[in-house]
């Protein structure tokens, strides 16, 4: 019985690996082809950035393969996607990484392969040369911390909720905040971790506001905090503006309680026109008119109830009836 | 879970009568999965190659051995939920060991962590019985607490591949053109099933999962081998996270919080062991596992975003219950 | 029965959890005394509100030696449901669909444990996936705001509104929990459920209609989740598609550290409710004395296995 089934085991072993070998060889490709890789497909950023992506390769004439590595979690899947996309070959590689020393390794083979490859926003730790177009994580916590000293004088607590501690762009973030807010002894910082949900945020707001009913502010890192953070102030009993909320992007409605007062400034970079720089880049690179290391940082700017109807939309969004 | 009272017929259902319904207990799997890559190279393209079969291979192998920790658990009559958390704790324990320098001891140290955790689960279902769950489900809290709390959630970098080649080779190291880390996955796949199927402490596994009361009866220890089992359970996950810092040459805090739990315990199950325990052996949990990591790979290719996957993954775990249940009845 | 002197003669397995309880509060108030500000117990109470009905559903299928893993995804899925309902629908009906969506996904787990046979726990897994599956690919992962100003003013009255000096939810969920507390004291389900819980087989052997009552529990089950999601999703006002991440673990740790023993057959409404107020004043106790986010994660897995050392010393003596 025991050598009958190892029998069946290695027979079937033997026709796997036949089945792979005939396969072999039955892979081509005529347009460019490129490699778009997120983290996280399902977060709104990325999916306004898809468009972008999609719509640069159209225009460019390339085709583009999107993989989504399905969460933050996931860097075995997303390794697994890059050695995947580097056996089918591919031209070019637009990556953004699931966790930023974890894929060194894969992008480091990446690179020692030669294939282009441009590191979107979610950056990838690797020493070696690479095209590299990233948010200012840095700048944005010191454009928070700039508005609400500004508006608070000098003096004044404040909250802030930099999201997951997992995520590298939140550390940035908050390095930015701290540094900044550092310089007035009469800022007082409280920091709260916590995952990117609005209850999440309601019930730490709601919670902090009972232990310091004098905070003045809340910075925030993501459109579900701000709405938390907003709904918790306005359950407190303080008017628009009592509490300033200074959040980042405009989605989930920020847009609407802006207008309302209740979120003073937000904080925007223009992501889809990231997207379609990043395909530029890689197409280039591809071209040999772009060669490594460079490093772009986009502009991030604030927006507030003044100015909400004044500045460029189109490089932050995208028309309603697309869809991925 | 067993619950109490409840007769398992494992006898019965290990396929002892004669006939194609027999025949089909033991290799049905393996049809429904050659079914499977037939269906995937007609309509995913570039899946019918070497290449991509090796690399779904070398992703699976991190998962095996969780898968088989798992594999023992649900045998003997339990569940491990804490398998997750375990690899983001060993990974980040071994990480931290290899970057200051030592990397066969980080191994050692990622191995060490795993069994200890394995050792107080152990502890808490054989000597103060809790149930399994319950006590898994607050190692998963606690462990992925841990593995947050010692760097404030951040990961640890610095490990220079040059200084750690060797160990490094174990993840991403190829021999003759198969990655390693398939060959080691396959030598504890056998080791397992040696452990199950040729020893007395496999035995006891059985006997365990077909009736606890009787299995106690019969003289068996059941605390000591709860500790065991849950030992060698924390054990596997110790393995996967240090290979998975080998992989990465990082400790990410977060990295088991993904699909491990829910691929170990899904693999056990598709691949036609009994959820309640008694019956099955590893050979069925690998081939579950390469069900679900194919069946991905397949949608992977064929464009499906991952949250369709997902609702696939589902439906088929789902069926493969119904009818594993329909097998038992 | 020999009489026990002292320390031990205090019943700890019964009254362990509510002592521990007090004592918590105690030392919350000593730590900051804004944490019993009546604004801070009624915004706690609310939120526990949402909680205890998600608590109860699960309670309902462990009571059976069941669990329900898909409430969860049920929430989000609900919680994108009912705005995208409100749309089109306005906001009674909208939020009644919405509501019911969570219904059939519990009615189809209870088909599927209960008439098919599938475990409960691989059942309302597949559902995790289906459902969390499903609300992402319709959303595209994208949060569903734009309610028009009549509709979010209707709706946030659900969510964050009083009825005199309680917060709705809180009414709904002492009503719901007063039906639950008839329904499993004085009913023959109720009889049943228990019953089927402690001793299946004999259970069977009775005549108890295992099917048609797991297919009535995973019903309520989902039925509680999305009203839990609902009135999440009222305060508010929008439809998240990840709502219900965080609450799958705290519905389950909130009925196990109420006292509803896992093994089933065990428990009730008064330990939902118990659990409930655990978690929901250990987490506000926590932020407001200003404990770290990281160690909150660890202390609540280092309570839930203390409650349930305690509930199998219970079951043991």
């Amino acid at each position: 019985m025991e050598r009958k089934r190892l029998m069946m085991m290695f027979v079937f072993g033997i026709l796997v690996a036949g089945f792979g070998l005939a396969g072999e060889g039955l892979v081509s490709a005529k347009d460019l082809q490129i490699a778009v890789m997120v983290p996280n497909g399902v977060d709104p950023y990325f999916t306004a950035k898809r468009y972008g992506y999609e719509k640069e390769c159209e225009k460019l004439g390339a085709k583009m393969l999107f993989y989504d590595a399905g969460g933050y979690a996931n860097v075995n899947k997303q390794i697994g996607q890059v050695e995947d996309v580097l056996q089918r070959g591919i031209d070019g590689i637009i990556f953004g990484a699931t966790s930023t020393d974890g894929t060194v390794p894969v992008i480091d083979k990446v690179i020692d392969k030669k294939i282009p490859l441009v590191i979107d926003n979610l950056d990838s730790a690797t020493k070696k040369p690479v095209l590299r177009i990233m948010k200012n994580g840095i700048l944005v916590g010191q454009l928070r911390a700039v508005y609400i000293v500004d508006r608070l004088k000098g003096s004044g607590k404040v909250l802030l909720l930099p999201g997951p501690s997992a995520v590298t762009l939140c550390q940035e973030e908050y390095q930015g905040f701290i540094t900044y807010a550092k310089h007035f002894p009469g800022i007082k910082v409280i920091t709260e971790w916590t995952a990117s949900s609005p209850d999440a945020g309601m019930k730490t707001v709601e919670g902090i506001l009972q232990a310091n009913p004098d905070l003045k502010a809340i910075a925030t890192f993501s459109p579900p905090l701000t709405v938390g953070a907003c709904k918790a102030v306005q359950a407190s009993g303080a008017k628009p503006g009592d509490i300033l909320v200074v959040g980042q992007m405009l989605d989930a409605g920020i847009d609407d309680y802006m207008r309302k007062g209740w979120v003073s400034a937000t904080v925007m970079c223009d992501h889809i026109e990231m997207a379609r720089e990043a395909v530029r880049m890689v197409v280039r690179q591809i071209k040999g008119e772009l060669k490594p290391p460079q490093l772009v940082l986009i502009d991030h700017y604030l927006v507030d109830r003044d100015t909400l109807d004044k500045f460029e939309k189109s490089g932050s969004s995208y028309p309603k009836e697309w869809r991925r | 879970m067993n619950p109490e009272g409840v007769p398992v017929h494992s006898i019965q259902a290990q396929g002892k009568f004669s006939g194609w319904h027999a025949r089909w207990d033991r290799y049905g799997i393996l049809v429904i999965f050659f079914v499977l890559l037939v269906l995937a190279s007609i309509g995913a393209p570039h899946f019918l190659s070497f290449s991509n079969f090796l690399n779904v291979l070398q992703t699976m192998s991190f998962v095996l051995f969780v898968a088989l920790g798992q594999t023992l658990v649900i045998l003997s009559g339990g569940m491990d939920l804490s398998h997750g958390s375990l690899v983001s704790l060993s990974c980040m324990a071994t990480a931290a060991v290899v970057a200051a320098g030592h990397p066969w001891l980080g191994l050692l140290a990622g191995l060490s962590v795993g069994a200890f955790c394995g050792l107080i689960n152990g502890i808490l279902i054989g000597i103060v019985r809790l149930n399994a769950i319950i006590a898994t489900l607050g190692m998963l809290y606690i462990s992925g607490g841990l593995a947050l709390y010692f760097t404030d959630g951040k990961s640890i970098s610095g490990i220079d591949v040059n200084k750690v080649q060797g160990f490094h080779f174990l993840a991403e190291g190829k021999l003759f053109h198969i990655p390693f880390v398939i060959y080691l996955a396959l030598f504890f796949l056998v080791l397992t099933h040696f452990l199950l199927r040729h020893t007395r402490f496999g035995n006891h596994v059985y006997a365990l999962g077909g009736n606890e009361a009787v299995a106690e009866i019969a003289g068996i220890n059941f605390s000591r081998m709860k500790i065991v089992i849950f030992v060698l359970s924390g054990l596997s996950c110790g393995m996967a996270g240090a290979l998975l810092t080998a992989r990465m040459l990082t400790g990410e805090p977060q990295v088991g919080a993904g699909t491990f739990l829910l691929e170990s315990i899904g693999a056990v199950v598709v691949g036609g062991n009994d959820i309640f325990g008694g019956v099955g052996n590893v050979g069925r949990t690998a081939i579950g596992l390469m069900i679900l990591h194919f069946l991905g790979n397949a949608l992977n290719l064929m464009g499906i975003s991952t949250f369709s996957q997902q609702v696939v993954v589902g439906v088929v775990v789902l069926l493969f219950c119904y009818f594993g249940l329909a097998r038992r009845r | 029965m020999k009489r026990k002197k002292g320390l031990a003669s205090f019943n700890w397995s019964r009254h362990g959890t509510p002592l521990a309880f007090g004592l918590m509060i105690i030392v919350f108030a000593l730590i900051n005394p804004a944490f019993l500000s009546v604004r801070n117990l009624s915004q706690t109470l609310r939120q526990g509100a949402i909680l205890f009905l998600i608590v109860s559903g699960q309670g309902l299928a462990i009571l059976t030696r069941g669990i329900d893993l898909s409430q969860g995804s049920v929430m989000s899925l609900v919680s994108v449901a009912t705005i995208s309902s409100i749309y089109i629908l306005g906001t009674y009906w909208g939020s009644l669909v919405g509501v019911l969506f969570g219904g059939l996904c519990g009615f189809i787990n209870g088909v599927l444990i209960g008439y098919l046979r599938i475990p409960p726990i691989l059942a309302t897994l597949g559902m995790l996936f289906i459902a969390l599956g499903a609300e992402l690919v319709y959303t595209g992962g994208v949060t569903l705001t734009n309610l028009t100003d009549v509709d979010q003013i209707r709706l946030f009255w659900f969510g964050g509104g009083m009825l005199g000096p309680v917060p709705v939810p809180v009414v709904f969920a002492v009503f719901t929990g007063l039906i639950l507390y008839f329904v499993l004291r004085c009913t023959m389900f109720g009889r049943h459920l228990y019953f089927m819980g402690a001793n299946p087989d004999a259970a069977r052997m009775v005549g108890v209609k295992a099917n048609r009552v797991l297919v009535i529990v995973y019903t309520l089950s989902g039925l509680l989740a999305a009203l839990g999601a609902f009135f999440l999703t009222a305060r508010l006002s929008m439809g998240f598609p990840h709502l219900g991440e965080a609450w799958l673990v705290l519905s389950i740790g909130g009925a196990v550290l109420g006292g509803i023993s896992i093994l089933g057959g065990e428990g009730g409404i008064w330990e939902a409710i118990l659990g409930t107020l655990v978690i929901v004043f250990l987490d506000n106790g926590l932020i407001v004395s200003g404990v770290s986010s990281f160690a909150r994660e660890a202390i609540i897995g280092c309570i839930i296995i203390l409650a349930c050392m305690a509930s199998v010393i219970r079951r043991r003596s």
